[in-house]
């Protein structure tokens, strides 16, 4: 064990610096031979090295050789400054500050409380760091404590101790240290400390200007300059509390004067940075050193850690202007003194003031002010705050109150959260989603859709189709389009087809239909008799029942009728006219052309309720002022009505039209081959009654024409024509038949 | 050269040209027919509808007035708001119109459907005792048209077996009947087609008549 020769307390026989006082021991030295220690892992380097050999720390701060040199000359020349930290508790001194003196029996009460009262379990939770930092309550403890934390910060926590032990009230390592000791070995100042630290200590300011302001200061207005000092008198020379940092020990008169005279040149703003800035609320070794000596100054900062000297060294240069240091600020503006004697470092928290030292110290003092006196908002403008700004201003009670109350929610009973809009308004009831219900055959769907997506890509077998060539398809048509010429052909040549009535016969068989027709026309039509004839066909169909239409037509004219031409089609009245123009006797006088109907089987009606309103075609006059309308105003006034029609919609118009509203207006129709199957069950004499005969294509007209007893010398031909172009078209149909089953199917 | 023969004439070399499709298929001689004859009937229907619709029915008919002018009002509004239907932003106020003309053609087609062929129809079917009176002929063509009736009507019975409650003997009965059905169906569409095949043929043979009588014609003309 080495008793401290400053203040007595007894250390570990490895100990280099005392654990109550951090007086460097006699004994210790750095080691063999002497030399610098690393202050980051603690081995021991050459006294003129820069860098550790075993960590590459820097052994040697980056300082200006000038203040070095001004620090080695400057230690004799060191104002007093405030005395080391100590957990003395001196008796009461007349003057001494009410504060000042409740500290005092707060330490006295901190250190009647027994052994039993000590909380073991609080070493437990502090940091292996700071574990250090405590004062070892048994050399045994201390060996384990060295083992994991480096040199230098034991040696901080050695510095630090007495600050710390009035916080964990009693126990055996809280033993009140002893009054530093006044007398400090004077060799072992220039031994202990490097030449590097030298270079860091703080110049000393010429003597002529301890005296005197900083320039910054001097250049301040009085009116720039803090009230406070002014303010605060005798008493309130100091700051305390939070408002500056205070000395806990006590201070000589020497130094109190100094420090009035160093916090009154302090100004406002610095010191509110410094609240801000949570001074460290002890007083460093340092502070101690300089009521000792330099030397023990410079032993303080040998021992602090690289980074922390660097935080000190950016604000060393205010700090030389400003002359003469007040008490308990650091050169960097921190304050090292501990307020009102408690110790801020509580076990396994790091202190704010150490958090700080880490990041550049240049943002203390570019701190603005955080609160402002009335008077100094004088000459300045409010800016204009923008809407979108104010529209984020917290809202008041009484702006709140006029927003609506929240109904429902998490926010129910609250003003104003939210702000209306029409878009919330706007949603009335939400759409309801029908429910959907998965049907078993969807998902058999669905499952076998899915199987066929996993099935294996299987590629079709090509199949090979033997291109036919465009020589192919025209002798095909070729053939068959020769056939039927040759067909058509055929009765020119004098080839005729035998018929019922016997070999050269160009006649068919009398067909009923075409008899009742007949008859129709030969009863119901005399002399002036008006026949009602709807030309519904078209050019394509105009071919076949051209034919027709002669038959009948020229039949009523043969038996006196008038023909009044009416159409639903609009190339009707042009095929009525060019048909009244092949007839024989069909003047002015006994046919009239009404022209277009439309409407389809509107229009029917419409002309068979109202005839006389026609106007003529082409002419475009009044249909009464024709001859062939006389004494006709409607489908009542006339005897027949002959549909010549080539689509089935066009006579079913007519029937149905004329049956429902004239079931006893007897209905003849000339039609195409293609319309009779249609025509068939509206026939008279199957029942239906609305249609009292036909006249089915050139088959029919040979047979109406042998009925009258007429002769036409180019139907014969046109009747042996179609039937062997019948045959020819049925005999290929026959054989592209046989040709399909026999080479087709082999082809598939 | 008569106007006559020139038609002919002219009839008859489109008649060519459209048989040119027989031999050559699509070609342009048919296409240049085919677009001649589809534009002149086109051109010839605008013709009449807006000489005689137009001109001839509806603008005389309000000029006249006659004895009650107003019953044209509505006529005439209706046939302004058909217009609307040239413009599409504007074709909803042409819907009254159509709606007009549909119902009413509807209306009428219905009624005539009902009168002029439902009802004659199934009375021309008649009970079984006038088909006894009618003799063998008329008994067994009554029987043919109810069986290919009843049997036409099963061919469309394309539910599912199973849904319809058939099976079974019930489902083979049907199925029988379904396919008589279709036979009569068959017959029917054969008679059809035998129908416009005998159309079509006749048209051929006219026309094949008429391009002799016009080359016979020319012939003739020029000293043949």
């Amino acid at each position: 064990m080495i008793s401290c020769p400053k203040c007595g307390v007894s250390n570990p026989e490895e100990s280099r610096f005392c654990r109550a006082c951090g007086a460097p021991l006699p004994g210790a030295s750095d080691g063999e031979g002497g030399g610098r220690r690393c202050p980051m892992c603690g081995a021991m380097n050459p006294p003129d090295s820069v860098v550790c050999e075993r960590c590459q720390a820097r052994l040697v701060p980056l300082i200006a050789e000038e203040s070095a040199t001004e620090a080695e000359e400057a230690p004799e020349a060191a104002p007093p400054q405030a005395a080391p930290f100590s957990a003395e508790i001196s008796p009461p001194a007349e003057g001494e500050p009410d504060w000042l003196a409740e500290l005092r029996a707060t330490m006295e009460e901190a250190e009647e409380p027994g052994p039993e009262e000590t909380p073991p379990v609080e070493e437990v939770e502090v940091p292996e760091w700071l574990t250090g930092s405590a004062p070892p309550a048994a050399p045994a403890e201390t060996a384990e404590g060295e083992e994991e934390v480096p040199e230098w910060l034991q040696e901080v926590a050695l510095y630090s101790a007495p600050a710390e032990e009035p916080s964990p009230p009693g126990g055996e390592g809280a033993a009140a240290p002893e009054p530093p000791s006044e007398a400090a070995p004077p060799g072992r100042e220039e031994t202990e400390v490097p030449d590097w630290l030298r270079e860091v200590l703080p110049t000393e300011s010429p003597p002529g200007e301890e005296e005197g302001p900083p320039e910054w200061l001097e250049a301040a207005t009085p009116s720039e300059a803090p009230e406070w000092p002014a303010e605060g008198g005798e008493e309130t020379a100091l700051p305390r509390g939070d408002e500056g940092a205070v000395p806990f020990t006590e201070v000589p008169p020497e130094a109190a004067e100094t420090a009035e005279s160093a916090a009154s040149e302090i100004p406002a703003w610095l010191r509110e940075v410094e609240e801000a800035a949570a001074p460290p609320p002890l007083l460093l070794e340092e502070e101690a050193r300089e009521e000792e000596g330099p030397p023990a100054a410079e032993e303080s900062v040998e021992s602090m850690p690289t980074w922390l000297l660097e935080e000190a060294a950016p604000a060393e240069a205010p700090a030389e202007e400003a002359g003469p240091e007040a008490p308990g600020v650091s050169k960097g503006g921190h304050v090292f003194t501990s307020e009102e004697g408690v110790p801020s470092l509580e076990p396994g928290e790091v202190p704010d003031w150490l958090k700080e030292l880490a990041p550049p110290a240049e943002e203390t003092p570019a701190a603005p002010p955080l609160e402002m006196e009335p008077e100094h908002f004088e000459g300045l403008v409010p800016a204009e705050i923008p809407d979108w700004l104010q529209a984020l201003r917290p809202r008041e009670e009484g702006e709140a109150a006029e927003e609506p109350v929240e109904t429902e929610g998490l926010l129910e009973g609250l003003r104003g959260t939210l702000p209306p809009s029409p878009l919330i308004g706007a949603v009335e009831k939400a759409v309801a989603v029908p429910s959907v219900t998965t049907k078993p055959a969807s998902v058999a769907r669905a499952e076998l859709f899915q199987e066929l997506l996993t099935r294996p890509v299987i590629s079709p077998r090509r199949v090979e189709k033997k291109p036919r060539g465009p020589m192919g398809l025209a002798i095909q048509r070729l053939v068959v389009g020769l056939l039927v010429l040759v067909a058509i052909l055929a009765p020119m040549g004098g080839v005729w087809l035998p018929m019922e009535e016997g070999p050269g016969s160009a006649v068919p068989a009398v067909r009923a239909d075409v008899q009742v027709a007949y008859d129709t026309i030969e009863t119901r039509v005399d002399r002036g008799t008006p026949v009602l004839v709807a030309v519904e066909y078209g050019p394509g169909e105009a071919e076949e029942v051209d034919l027709v239409a002669r038959a009948l037509l020229q039949h009523v004219l043969d038996r006196g009728g008038r023909l009044i031409f009416v159409s639903t089609r609009p190339e009707g009245p042009a095929l009525a006219d060019r048909l009244a123009s092949s007839l024989d006797g069909a003047d002015e006088a006994r046919t009239v052309n009404l022209g277009y109907q439309p409407g389809g089987a509107s229009g029917v009606q419409g002309l068979l309720a109202d005839l006389a309103r026609r106007p003529i075609y082409p002419t475009g006059g009044p249909a009464t002022e024709a001859a062939a309308m006389e004494g006709v105003t409607s489908a009542e006034d006339v005897g027949l009505i002959v549909v010549l029609g080539g689509q089935t919609e066009d006579l079913l118009a007519w029937i149905e039209q004329t049956s429902a509203r004239y079931p006893d207006l007897p209905l003849v129709a000339g039609i195409s081959a293609r319309v009779e199957v249609s025509a068939q069950p509206y026939l008279e004499r199957a029942g239906a009654g609305a249609l009292r005969g036909m006249v089915v294509g050139l088959p029919g007209t040979a047979v109406y024409y042998d009925l009258r007893g007429v002769e036409d010398v180019h139907l014969p031909y046109y009747l042996q024509a179609m039937a062997m172009s019948q045959w020819v078209v049925a005999a290929l149909m026959v054989v592209g038949m046989v040709v399909f089953l026999v080479v087709g199917g082999k082809g598939r | 050269m008569t106007s006559d023969l020139i038609g002919g004439i002219v009839g008859a070399a489109l008649t060519v040209l459209i048989l040119s499709y027989v031999l050559f298929g699509d070609n342009p001689l048919y296409r240049l027919a085919l677009y001649t004859l589809i534009g002149a009937s086109v051109g010839y229907v605008v013709a009449i509808v807006v000489g005689t619709v137009v001109f001839r029915v509806a603008l005389p008919s309000l000029q006249q007035g006659g004895a009650r002018p107003y019953s044209l009002l509505v006529p005439v509004v209706l046939g302004i708001l058909l217009l609307f239907k040239g413009f599409p932003r504007w074709s909803a106020l042409g819907n009254i119109s159509t709606g007009f003309l549909v119902g009413v053609g509807a209306a009428v087609a219905m009624g005539g459907a009902l009168l002029g062929t439902i009802i004659p129809q199934v009375g021309a079917t008649g009970p079984i005792s006038e088909w006894a009176r009618g003799g063998a002929s008329a008994l067994g063509n009554g029987l043919i048209v109810l069986l290919g009736t009843v049997c036409a009507l099963l061919a469309f019975t394309f539910t599912l077996r199973r849904r319809s409650g058939l099976s079974g003997m019930g489902a083979s009965i049907v199925g029988f009947l379904g396919q008589i059905g279709r036979l009569f169906l068959l017959s029917a569409f054969g008679a059809v087609f035998a129908g416009t095949l005998i159309a079509a043929l006749t048209v051929l043979v006219r026309r094949v008549y008429a391009v002799v009588d016009v080359v016979l014609e020319v012939w003739r003309l020029f000293g043949g």
